[in-house]
């Protein structure tokens, strides 16, 4: 493990986490443009490149844009990125209460530990979920695509079925192109670009990057929204007393990131609302500038990453949308994650390890340098910013295959990510079944042939303890979105408790 | 008669037949195509299989959308500036058609001019600034040091 580690780190190496870290803070402190964004945009970017380089960039940008949203939280009211909005309640009464540094190493410390503890959890249980994900079927691998849809489907939007439709036609869209298995083509209507399949770099740049441009442009104002920034003396005894709440929050972080699909936002509302159950005695009341809301939110939404890295790289389902789009980077590189990938190519594993841990060193030193002057950014006009992401997104999609064709797809899919939003349908569930949509085409008719040739179809698919878990899992999750049937399951919960 | 009235005006009903016709527009595409082996193997079956799952979730969105409010009120609706959305749309889609016929550069130029015009900005020096400058910097950054081929 040592010898990987010096081998793989050099002042290079270094230089490009730095990098992805710097880009990292600049899209997590915008408003509207998030991690997502700038890794979407960085495999665009660096699909040329040698995977090793393109990863530690990418880990940069993922580890400082979940930590930047925080920034603009605490001194502008402004979550930078969903995962950042439980910060907002208490880092910005922090702020207005002239603690603004304060509350600004506090994000940082506790942001950096969260980061480190779920990716020491991901170290830990990397290799016994890879021996359990070997004894997995072909049936198993479409249930577990198909759980972490409908879990995408349930947390990432408001509505449950417009969730699994937004997967859903994510799905059917991966299927178009050749048909791996016969050779036939599968709605390309004569197209020569579509004969590949429908290009996934492009897709995540429209319903991402291009689609905000549009849904900015549709907003009545396109000025800037500017705060004041107020300076403050730090209290850092004080900062280092919460470590039983970040480890706890922490826990929470990684086992949220690990579900497919819940997410760095719920993680953080998670937690602060532990924290506000459990803490009788907090510095300041909640909601009115306690550090210790800031602790559990950061340490939390940042804990999620090594959490949501765990099924991407063991198993091959991405836990929530950057682990997405990294999941496309490998399959462009013409690599899969996977059981295998652990054994076959270990190296890229300690890769994303280390480039994770130097991001962490980063979050420290550039959230307490850059921060501040970053934050700034928030007061330049939208109207400047538009045209420059339009054009960044235009460049994106145009270098992974310098096809003129991608850059128009981007702009169809802008234009349907833009009207998803508007109607209350995430992306984010598109984007997973895309990704995941080949596997479990692959897996789906593979395991129906198979079982064909074996006798009884149904007792053949589903017998099997992981698939009886899987389908337990599927019903699980789905039921538990019908809401007369959660309502009155709360209900029998609550009747239990009181009894 | 006013209550089903309502219920055809809603924007679930709406979206939920849309992607009813979809769903049968794509279990028809998915059937039409050729199969080999026995229909295990059919290129078909899993699009057919997920169209289906679309048609029944659509089906059950028709089927809400009587039951629930409606989300987005008419004064929401009217927050959003459809015409700014529409320009931007369009000048982007021009811009890529411009770029093979008046190169990269050139076109950028033009289209960030158009833009932050459009968008309200109205100093023509600062257009000016922000125009070249963008352009300059996307070039010097993505085509010299990152290597990256420009449109």
């Amino acid at each position: 493990m040592l010898t990987t580690i010096l081998s793989t780190v050099d002042i290079y190496f270094v230089f490009l986490v730095f990098v992805g870290s710097v880009l990292g803070m600049l899209v997590g402190v915008l408003p509207g443009l998030s991690a997502i964004t700038g890794t979407a945009l960085l495999v665009s970017l660096t699909f040329t490149w040698d995977v090793k380089d393109a990863l530690a960039m990418m880990m940069g940008v993922y580890v400082l844009g979940v930590y930047a949203g925080a920034i603009t939280a605490i001194l502008m009211n402004i979550p930078g990125a969903p995962a950042a909005v439980a910060t907002t309640l208490d880092g910005f009464p922090l702020a207005q209460k002239g603690h603004a540094k304060t509350a600004l190493w506090a994000a940082s410390i506790y942001s950096c530990y969260g980061s480190i503890f779920g990716l020491m959890v991901l170290v830990l249980v990397a290799k016994p979920i890879t021996k359990i994900a070997l004894e997995f079927s072909s049936i198993d691998y479409f249930l577990l695509a198909l759980f972490g849809l409908t879990t995408v489907g349930s947390l990432t939007s408001g509505n449950f079925i417009k969730g699994l439709i937004s997967a859903m036609l994510g799905v059917f869209l991966s299927t178009v192109g050749i048909d791996p298995m016969t050779g036939v083509q599968r709605f390309t209507f004569g197209s020569l670009q579509l004969q590949g399949g429908v290009p996934v770099v492009p897709v995540l740049i429209g319903l991402f990057g291009f689609s905000e441009v549009l849904y900015q442009s549709g907003a009545q104002s396109l000025d800037a929204i500017a705060v004041t920034y107020e300076k403050s003396k730090i209290k850092i005894r004080m900062l280092f007393t919460h470590f039983w709440l970040a480890t706890r929050s922490s826990v929470i972080g990684t086992l949220v990131g690990a579900l497919p699909g819940a997410g760095a936002p719920v993680a953080s509302l998670l937690s602060y609302d532990s924290a506000k159950r459990t803490i009788k005695n907090p510095t300041v009341p909640f909601g009115k500038g306690a550090v210790e809301g800031v602790v559990a939110s950061e340490t939390a939404n940042n804990a999620c990453i090594g959490g949501a890295l765990i099924p991407m790289l063991t198993l091959g389902i991405p836990g929530d949308a950057v682990t997405a789009i990294i999941l496309s980077a490998f399959y462009i590189h013409g690599l899969r994650p996977g059981p295998l990938l652990l054994t076959e190519t270990p190296q890229l594993f300690h890769v994303i390890i280390i480039a994770g841990l130097i991001a962490c060193i980063f979050i420290f030193l550039l959230g307490l340098t850059l921060g501040p002057l970053l934050a700034r950014v928030v007061t330049v006009p939208k109207r400047y910013l538009l045209p420059i992401v339009t054009i960044l997104c235009i460049i994106g999609a145009y270098a992974a295959n310098t096809s003129l064709f991608e850059v128009n797809l981007m702009i169809l899919f802008g234009l349907i990510g833009y009207f998803m939003r508007v109607k209350g349908y995430s992306p984010a569930p598109m984007v997973l079944g895309l990704v995941l949509g080949q596997l479990m085409d692959s897996s789906f008719r593979r395991a129906i042939n198979l079982s064909i040739t074996e006798g009884n179809i149904i007792i053949n698919l589903f017998s099997g303890p992981i698939s009886i878990f899987l389908i337990a899992c599927i019903i699980i999750s789905v039921l538990s979105n019908v809401p007369i049937l959660r309502n009155s399951f709360k209900k029998y919960w609550k009747k239990i408790f009181r009894g | 008669m006013s209550n089903i009235k309502l219920f055809f005006k809603k924007a679930d009903f709406r979206e939920g037949l849309f992607f009813l016709i979809l769903s049968l527009v794509f279990i028809n595409l998915s059937v039409a195509l050729p199969s080999f082996g026995g229909w295990a193997l059919s290129p078909g079956l899993f699009p057919f299989f997920i169209s289906s799952v679309i048609l029944i979730l659509s089906l059950i969105l028709i089927i809400n959308s009587y039951r629930t409010e409606e989300a987005l009120s008419d004064k929401e609706k009217s927050k959003i500036s459809w015409k700014n959305v529409l320009i931007t749309f369009g000048i982007t889609i021009i811009y890529c058609e411009a770029l093979d016929w008046l190169g990269f550069p050139f076109a950028t130029i033009v289209y960030l001019m158009l833009f932050l015009y459009i968008a309200g900005e109205r100093k023509w020096y600062i257009i000016l600034i922000i125009s070249v400058s963008t352009t300059l910097m996307s070039n010097l950054i993505f085509g010299i040091l990152l290597k990256v081929m420009l449109p």
